[in-house]
């Protein structure tokens, strides 16, 4: 029992103290931070250990972490109850989506997709840069093998 | 030894389960994701009965946690590309190469706007009763409990910004 809430007490505070040194701790660090404790673990584990049950328990660990790191960060309706909470008062439909919605995220994804290389902007106009069409190419022949029509 | 078998073990369980899905979603339309549990579960049956066949079955513990993660991983991309809101502004060109900052807000999720997807998602939770929805919004007391619960979630992980 003791390797198991080890490896994860361990997990939380190198996770700490990477946000303190890393600047813009994005989910892609976050991701890559997780990549390689996984690595780091189970080549101790490997090495020391031998368990096969560590070995299973932190590819569920890993991939729980991720997928809850990514709700935490980008969910919509998360970021909705957060504020909601926060808040502490009701607000109107209209307002949110004026001064939260559509500047803190809808903006928000554009410029990551500006700043990253994805989308261009020429004379007020969007377009997608060679990166994003090629990524635009795989969106739609995964949409299709998954019969998705429109996403959203 | 046993760490490879259960890789193996694992890999065919992918394999069964995805055809599995697709098989599913062309012939019986499955388009819920939630469907998937069903697929879930009958292909770990599957693995149960040759993990038996072969005498590994022990082995079978381990390789199912490892496809738990599996499904976790693959629900995941399945919402990903269902309802990713990056995603879904790529996709917004799909039809035009050019748009302007107003267009991209309208032609968004296939013409039905930026402000419909607010609406999808604040639906969606108003239905869980985590929000009462009219002309306002307010936070319900499981909405309240839930937003502490992602809170105090948010400060171990230290989540500092919202992507």
């Amino acid at each position: 029992m003791y390797p198991y809430l080890i490896s994860i007490f361990f997990f939380l505070l190198i996770n700490y103290l990477v946000t303190i040194l890393v600047k813009k701790y994005t989910y892609e660090k976050f991701f890559m931070y997780v990549m390689i404790y996984f690595i780091l673990v189970n080549f101790i584990n490997l090495i020391y250990l031998e368990s096969i049950n560590f070995f299973t328990f932190q590819v569920l660990f890993s991939v729980t972490i991720l997928a809850l790191y990514s709700g935490l960060h980008r969910s919509v309706s998360s970021k909705i109850m957060i504020y909601l909470y926060l808040k502490k008062n009701n607000i109107s439909i209209n307002n949110f989506y004026k001064t939260e919605f559509k500047e803190k995220s809808f903006n928000k994804r554009i410029k990551i997709l500006t700043d990253n290389g994805f989308l261009m902007k020429k004379n007020k106009n969007f377009l997608l840069s060679s990166r994003g069409k090629k990524y635009l190419r795989i969106i739609k022949i995964i949409q299709s093998v998954y019969r998705i029509k429109s996403s959203g | 030894m046993n760490f490879l078998l259960i890789i193996l073990l694992s890999s065919v369980f992918t394999v069964i389960f995805i055809t599995f899905h697709l098989l599913f979603l062309y012939f019986f339309s499955f388009k819920k994701t939630i469907q998937i549990l069903f697929l879930f579960v009958l292909s770990n049956l599957i693995l149960i009965y040759f993990t038996k066949e072969l005498e590994i079955h022990e082995l079978f513990y381990n390789s199912f946690i490892i496809n738990f993660a599996i499904l976790i991983t693959y629900f995941h991309f399945l919402l990903l590309i269902t309802m990713g809101f990056t995603l879904s502004i790529l996709a917004s060109f799909k039809k035009k190469e050019k748009l302007l900052y107003k267009e991209l807000v309208k032609s968004y999720a296939n013409g039905k706007g930026a402000k419909w997807m607010l609406m999808d998602r604040l639906k969606k939770i108003e239905k869980l009763k985590i929000i009462r929805l009219d002309k306002k919004i307010t936070l319900t007391p499981l909405g309240r409990f839930l937003s502490i619960i992602l809170i105090f979630l948010r400060k171990i992980l230290v989540v500092r910004d919202f992507g």
